[in-house]
């Protein structure tokens, strides 16, 4: 065990010597090693995703973060850093950011970068058989009708505020207004004239807004007021005179109509796939 | 490794920029003219809503600001990265943001704290391979019953004034996904608070969202790229308008008379690359990637263009023009004229007409600067030097910027802005990237040095915006980083990284007094009054990040202190 600790001790000094020697041009030292295609992939996403002037220097050199050439890091400590960032840092994890197949390849990059010629990830599953437990699953693919869902409920462009993802969280993006997903509507019809008797009506002062109550306690009331989107969390007092009934005017198909019934088709085979 | 840059660069600005308007300075604002200054509160970011910096009080001024002593100092217990706020003072109570989106309610004449909020991120907020790894926050805005800041998972939140507690929070949209977030602080216009993004280097499609201050309530959103069937639309390239950035990422100003906001915008993205977001058989520059890059005046009440004024059209030099509007009336060839101030990062300031847009002027405060040949008599850019695909280039000033998003102020008594800049270039290397929604968008990298034969790093100005004269001018070892302050003592402060807080004589530039404060300066000095008694408030503490990577060559071999304290200073008692 000592003696392994060393030797890897050793090869680090080594590395980081050879590092300091070429400095800027690190890359080159190790040409022999980043010309195979995968690394050339790892490269263009390491160029374009972690070195950006903003974080990791061009090359695997220092930048605003830290110089990652010739550091002597192994394969398993690229990978962890890599799939889960590093804590208290703005080095965030990218295993949910990026495609296996890029992962594999900045991970075979940046390992190149150390001098590793052959890392072996996995390159469908590259954090397989390493021990690196991942915080959230990885989105899974998905093709045709039910991708085409995937992005109509989260489309910032054609829908804007208007699109699910501003009340609904899935796959760990949105606003999660509404209570999680556990029953996909099986028509559109349904998905229209769901049942929301989640949603009750807020008697605030003169005003009586639709809301989806989060907690009532003695310090007061906390929900979101559904009166236009987006939803807006407020906190009401318990000072101030509010009250709660049952029920509201507020209906889902107002909230949805920027969609098609043909996009709404799509977007319910999204839900059914990730539910599978 | 130290860096030289060819005198090839260097020329004289004085020969690049034309100003067109010649008329003396007034000494004195005019009769009903836009009064942009201060009194005893400090109510909004950059003063008031007209950007000014400017306090009219004069309790404190130049034949005694050397007598100014500490009244008293607050440390936040936020130390991660400095403190870049601007404070907010109304009667008597001091509002201010840290960098981890606390809000403290301070006794403005006495320190102690009334209340702090804390705010609770959502989990994992940061979108891996974005801007949302950035962590600032600079300033909040004060309506008449709420305390209001954007935050770093992208949600704008308001407190209750007395009581420091939660009233309303609204998810502007999901950084997880855009890669934004939100560090400037907001504007209150009327019954609506006003609240850009940061993004800017990002595959992203910015915008300005109006909120009803009372309950939270959308009420209206600008796109800085117009979407499909707009006007402006066709400036974009096939999909190019969702990722062409543009992000408004910091504070606008508004004129109550003529019910108009203006803002500047962010940088068109990729930042160093064009060609995937030029139409094809657009060989004109005129007009390419609208509005970014751009002031924009809207209507206040619906957010609608009234006008809009590209000062960089195609921009692929990072060159954003989201820094403040400087809103003021000026007599030019003889006839009163509403115009604004706007300074990009190239360091070019362009004089507007503010009801209309038009152009009126231009000028480059910085002395080295290579991006451009000069500036035609519309404001058209002449002779552009690019970034290109796979070369080095090298350009002045920077992507950093001429000048910071620290800002300038104006003060009425002098007629000068003052101004602090950055002498930098840089060698730019442009790559064809592809877009992804979200992430980080540069289509490039920089590395920055001093320009060749330059010893000093920036220096403070005062210049005449409608002559284009630089009155005077003090140099500074290190950039000025801290924004400016001045007022009708005829005193302008401002902070250096060193910790150095100065006063100086707003008409000729004099160094009247300076104070060490521990920690270097990012922030934004204030003054205000309470019972009749002048403060001057400095933030202190260092942005460390700036210390780092390719921004460390602003400041080589140093690691100037960082902190977060909140430090305020007065004339002793008279006996």
């Amino acid at each position: 065990m000592m003696k392994n600790h060393m030797k890897r001790t050793l090869k680090s000094a080594l590395l980081v010597v050879m590092g300091l020697a070429v400095n800027a041009t690190l890359s080159s030292a190790f040409a022999a090693s980043l010309d195979d295609p995968v690394s050339q992939r790892g490269e263009e996403i390491y160029r374009t995703t972690c070195s950006n002037s903003f974080c990791h220097g061009p090359g695997g050199i220092a930048a605003s973060a830290p110089r990652l050439a010739a550091r002597g890091f192994d394969a398993l400590y690229i990978a962890a850093v890599t799939a889960n960032g590093v804590p208290d840092t703005q080095m965030v994890g990218f295993a949910n950011a990026l495609s296996s197949e890029d992962l594999n390849a900045v991970l075979t990059y940046v390992a190149g970068l150390n001098g590793i010629t052959n890392p072996q990830f996995t390159p469908d599953n590259p954090l397989a058989g390493l021990g690196i437990e991942v915080a959230n699953p990885k989105r899974i693919p998905l093709a045709g009708a039910e991708q085409e869902g995937r992005e109509l409920f989260f489309d910032a462009y054609d829908k804007g505020l208007a699109r699910c993802s501003t009340c609904h969280e899935v796959e760990g993006i949105g606003i999660p207004v509404a209570a999680p997903i556990l029953n996909v509507p099986a028509t559109v019809r349904a998905l229209r004239n769901l049942d929301t008797a989640a949603v009750q009506t807020v008697h605030l002062g003169d005003e009586d807004m639709p809301a989806v109550i989060l907690a009532q306690g003695i310090s007061g009331t906390l929900f979101y007021d559904l009166t236009v989107v987006p939803p807006v969390m407020r906190t009401i007092p318990a000072e101030v005179p509010l009250s709660i009934s049952e029920g509201s005017t507020w209906e889902h198909v107002d909230w949805i109509g920027a969609y098609s019934t043909a996009e709404l088709e799509k977007v319910l085979a999204f839900l059914r796939a990730i539910r599978r | 490794m130290t860096r030289t840059f060819h005198n090839l660069c260097q020329h004289s600005r004085h020969l690049l920029y034309l100003f067109l308007l010649i008329t003396p300075p007034s000494v004195l604002s005019q009769q009903g003219a836009l009064d942009g200054a201060t009194g005893a509160d400090w109510p909004s970011y950059g003063g008031s809503q007209a950007a000014w910096r400017y306090s009219g009080l004069d309790q404190v001024n130049r034949s005694n600001v050397h007598q100014l002593r500490p009244a008293w100092v607050f440390n936040t217990d936020d130390y991660g990265d400095g403190l870049t706020s601007t404070p907010i003072v109304i009667d008597g109570v001091m509002y201010i943001s840290t960098k981890s989106n606390w809000i403290y309610a301070l006794d403005a004449a006495s320190g102690e704290v009334l209340w702090k909020y804390e705010h609770a991120f959502r989990p994992d907020f940061v979108k891996p391979g974005s801007a949302g790894a950035f962590v600032q926050s600079r300033g909040v805005a004060v309506s008449e019953n709420h305390v209001i800041m954007g935050t770093l998972d992208h949600a704008l939140v308001a407190v209750d004034r007395q009581t420091g507690r939660e009233a309303w929070k609204v998810y502007v949209d999901d950084s997880r996904q855009c890669g934004c977030n939100i560090l400037s602080a907001p504007l209150i216009v009327k019954d609506m608070v006003i609240v850009g993004q940061n993004g800017g280097d990002g595959a992203f499609r910015g915008y300005l969202t109006a909120f009803d201050t009372e309950t939270g309530r959308f009420r209206w959103r600008f796109h800085v790229i117009p979407g499909p069937g707009e006007p402006g639309h066709d400036s974009w390239k096939g999909d190019s308008w969702k990722y062409g950035g543009g992000a408004p990422w910091m504070t606008g100003s508004y004129d109550p008379e003529l019910n108009l906001v203006y803002w500047g915008t962010g940088n068109a993205a990729g930042d160093f690359y064009s060609g995937d977001r030029t139409p094809d058989g657009r060989a004109d520059e005129d007009g390419i990637n609208l509005y970014t890059a751009s002031v924009v005046a809207l209507h206040a009440n619906t957010g609608e263009l009234a006008w809009h004024y590209q000062e960089v059209p195609r921009d692929v030099w990072d060159f954003d023009s989201a820094y403040e509007v400087i809103l003021m009336d000026r007599e030019i060839n003889g006839r009163d004229r509403k115009i604004l101030a706007h300074m990009n990062k190239s360091g070019v300031l362009f004089v507007l007409d503010r009801t209309n847009g038009e152009y009126l002027g231009a000028f480059s405060t910085t002395e080295v600067s290579t991006w451009i040949t000069g500036i035609g008599e519309n404001g058209e850019l002449l002779g552009r030097k690019e970034p290109k695909v796979g070369e080095t280039v090298n350009v002045c000033p920077t992507p950093l910027g001429g000048r910071g998003w620290n800002q300038m102020a104006f003060s009425p008594r002098t007629g000068l802005l003052y101004s602090p800049t950055i002498e930098f270039c840089t060698d730019i290397t442009a790559n064809d990237q592809e877009a992804r929604e979200g992430n980080f968008y540069s289509s490039g990298g920089f590395i920055n040095g001093l320009p060749e034969g330059r010893e000093s790093y920036g220096h403070l100005d005062a210049w005449n915006p409608v002559t284009g004269e630089r009155v005077w001018s003090v140099p500074s070892q290190f950039a000025l980083m801290a924004s400016i302050l001045t007022t009708a003592g005829d005193l302008v402060f401002t902070g250096d990284p060193e910790g150095w807080f100065l006063a100086f004589d707003a008409l000729s530039g004099e160094l009247l007094w300076q104070f060490q404060t521990g920690a270097g300066h990012r922030g934004s000095s204030v003054a205000y009054a309470i019972d009749g008694k002048q403060f001057i408030a400095t933030p202190v503490g260092w942005q460390s990040s700036l210390n780092a990577g390719m921004v460390s060559a602003l400041f080589p071999g140093e690691t100037f202190r960082s902190g977060s304290a909140m430090m305020v200073f007065t004339l002793p008692e008279m006996p």
